[in-house]
């Protein structure tokens, strides 16, 4: 496959295999018109999520999310293919970076930062990423962050491609805000994202899942324990009035109700508590 | 938070007074204790004398035959003859409300709310229906839906409140009403669940930008200026102090027997008889409300004989009540969340203290004694901190 796909794409050169296989295959690349790049070769039956990605990304450019350079069908061997040039990040997922340690204050104010700055674009073009966690998260050598992969994501404007009779929505369980598997659409909007935001960044900063301890048999306790046990309440070094873990509690709240109205709203109060981190190096 | 009053049996001439004492007044009329023909003629008086009107239409049970609402002709959306007519029944319901308010010249209109029994997808419907056709005919003035709960709604868990919040965030109202019947009915409620639902409610509402009133309350509600709803209605009688599951034509005829002292700072009342033995036993100045509430309404219960042979009577009990409850809220208005909210605690704490110390001289409030809704009263403000404390503490004051 690598061979043929050397052949569609003239002077491109392939740096690593990043995930080889049959349904869909990623390399970092070095292709003159984007340079280091990533290239995704997907077989273009049942691609319709991957193509709302696609339209999502490159007819929006959000910050903190890798760019798109170019998406388009081909064929090799009279079978299709959709294949994508993304923006390459160099570094490593949230997930692997956790296996490290956990993030100081200052790294989760980044963290929680970037993230509510993206959720805020996605407000502003009604899109809910759905799946925000870890593995979605990339780390770049300098330290930024990026939300990846709107494989799940639900345009508001745009018709739904779940079933509209499924019991559970398309997420991730343990992220997942309750709303997403207590299935209904009409519920859906950016606080589902807000949730998953809480959840990643008080794992991130304190090293816990803030609703798993790690004996969950199945899906079903995943899914009992995400709505209903209530977080401790944990103390960051240099959240010295604790309005960072209270922001971050108010995020993963069960109820819609009680968590902010907005990612606006959540970033403009993450704003005002910066004052109260006594980050290092300040 | 505003303290607004709750019209009942024999209102008018104490709303007038406490306007006059306070420089304005507003109050919602209540159509069963107001005949139609009297309206005009009373809201006259109530413009000249600075007191704002609202008109509850009271239509929480339309199916109920109450003769004095009946005279209204509009208690009940199902007694318009549907004509075939682009006009719905409940447009239909809320011009003719419309004209009371017309009448009154009410400062907002408040559209009906329905009690059920539960709260389904049928109580959204027909509520849904109310606010279509109140942005048809009331176009004047802000619209308050009312938001009528059964008992059962905000007990036992935070479902129904959550799912009013959400399903509400839709309706394109102004403010809301709320009225809610409290646990087994009783005046001051002992079920922290449904304390704290109410205060869920109020702030959840009220964080949707919208005005909250929260009717029917007593002193119990001084807790819900942590919400920083708008206001809270009281009155005099119990039955406008606590919402009752039904009206009838004969609640003006209770509580008539007994006159009750409010004691501001023990959040409790006594029987006048009570007083004496307080009297008697040297302590009756310690029931004094504080200087700062500027009382005149209950000054001759002080003036150094029996209270029960002083010329104390209802009215002033009402009047004094009233206007104790209004300073109480000017004093639990702070610049920030964690001052109220330390406010309310040394309420709570004073109130504990004080009712202990009447008690050891043998000074009892009976069923109107707070102290065992202390602990329900800090509960809910514990659990309204707990799960919108932060969202409150950013947002105070933007609200």
């Amino acid at each position: 496959m690598k061979d043929k796909i050397l052949n569609v794409f003239k002077n491109l050169k392939v740096i690593k295999v990043l995930m080889p296989g049959a349904q869909k295959e990623v390399f970092v690349v070095d292709y003159p018109p984007f340079g280091v790049c990533i290239l995704k070769v997907i077989p273009a039956s049942g691609i319709d999520r991957v193509e709302r990605e696609v339209k999502i990304i490159t007819e929006n450019s959000i910050t903190h999310v890798p760019a798109i350079f170019e998406s388009s069908r081909f064929k090799i061997d009279s079978n299709e293919y959709l294949y994508i040039f993304e923006e390459y990040i160099n570094g490593c997922s949230l997930s692997d970076r956790l296996k490290q340690g956990k993030l100081s204050l200052e790294e989760g104010v980044k963290l929680l930062e970037t993230l509510l700055s993206v959720a805020m674009e996605l407000e502003m073009i009604g899109v809910v990423h759905r799946d925000i966690k870890p593995d979605n998260i990339l780390v770049s050598k300098n330290n930024e962050y990026y939300l990846i992969d709107f494989g799940i994501a639900r345009a508001l404007k745009m018709t739904s491609l779940t079933n509209t009779h499924v019991a559970v929505g398309p997420h991730t369980p343990g992220y997942g805000a309750p709303e997403l598997f207590q299935y209904n659409k009409n519920e859906i909007s950016i606080k589902a994202d807000l949730f998953s935001i809480g959840v990643v960044v008080f794992q991130a900063v304190t090293g816990k899942h803030p609703f798993l301890d790690g004996s969950e048999n199945d899906m079903a306790d995943v899914w009992y324990k995400t709505a209903a046990v209530i977080p401790y309440a944990i103390l960051v070094d240099g959240d010295t009035q604790q309005l960072f873990m209270g922001l971050v509690s108010t995020l993963m709240k069960q109820q819609i109700s009680k968590r902010p109205p907005s990612a606006r709203k959540a970033y403009d109060w993450l704003m005002t508590a910066k004052d109260t981190f006594v980050l290092r190096g300040k | 938070m505003d303290l607004y009053l709750q019209f009942g049996y024999g209102m008018k001439k104490n709303t007038l007074e406490l306007a006059r004492k306070w420089g304005k007044a507003t109050v919602i009329l209540s159509p069963r204790d107001i005949e139609p023909t009297s309206l005009e003629k009373w809201s006259k008086e109530f413009v000249k004398a600075n007191v704002f009107t609202m008109f509850d239409p009271q239509c929480y049970y339309p199916h109920d035959n109450h003769k004095r609402l009946a005279k209204y002709n509009y208690h009940s959306a199902t007694s318009y003859t549907n004509l075939g007519s682009s006009v719905s029944t409940e447009e239909h319901q809320l011009e003719r409300i419309k004209y009371f308010n017309d009448i009154c010249k009410t400062i907002a209109y408040i559209i009906p709310g329905i009690m059920n029994s539960t709260i389904d997808d049928k109580w959204f419907v027909k509520h849904s229906l109310f606010v279509s056709a109140a942005l048809k005919v009331m176009k004047d003035k802000p619209i308050y839906m009312t938001i009528s709960l059964p008992q059962s709604a905000l007990m036992f868990n935070n479902d129904i409140t959550e799912r009013i919040i959400s399903e509400t965030e839709k309706w394109p109202v102004d403010g809301y009403y709320i009225v809610a019947e409290h646990p087994q009915l009783k005046y001051l409620v002992d079920d922290a669940v449904w304390m704290s639902n109410i205060l869920d409610l109020c702030a959840g509402l009220k964080l949707q930008g919208k005005k909250v009133i929260l009717g029917y309350a007593n002193h119990q509600m001084l807790c819900a200026s942590m919400t920083k709803i708008d206001a809270i209605a009281s009155g005099t009688w119990l039955n406008v102090r606590t919402f009752k599951n039904k009206f009838t034509d004969e609640d003006d005829q209770m509580g008539r027997r007994n006159t009750w002292y409010y004691y501001p700072q023990a959040l409790s009342e006594y029987k006048l008889t009570f007083l004496d033995l307080a009297f008697n036993n040297s302590v009756l100045q310690k029931l004094k409300p504080d200087d700062n509430i500027d009382d005149e309404f209950a000054e001759i219960l002080f003036s150094g004989a029996s209270p029960t042979s002083t010329a104390f009577n209802e009215s002033d009990a009402f009047k004094h009540y009233l206007h104790s409850l209004k300073m109480q809220i000017m004093s639990l208005e702070k610049h920030s969340y964690t001052e109220a909210m330390n406010a309310q605690e040394l309420l709570l704490e004073t109130a504990e203290r004080n009712i202990e110390f009447n008690r050891s001289n043998g000074i009892f409030g009976q069923d109107r004694d707070f102290r065992n809704n202390i602990d329900i009263n800090r509960a809910a403000l514990h659990t309204l901190h707990k799960n919108r404390g932060f969202v409150l503490e950013q947002e105070w004051n933007t609200l």
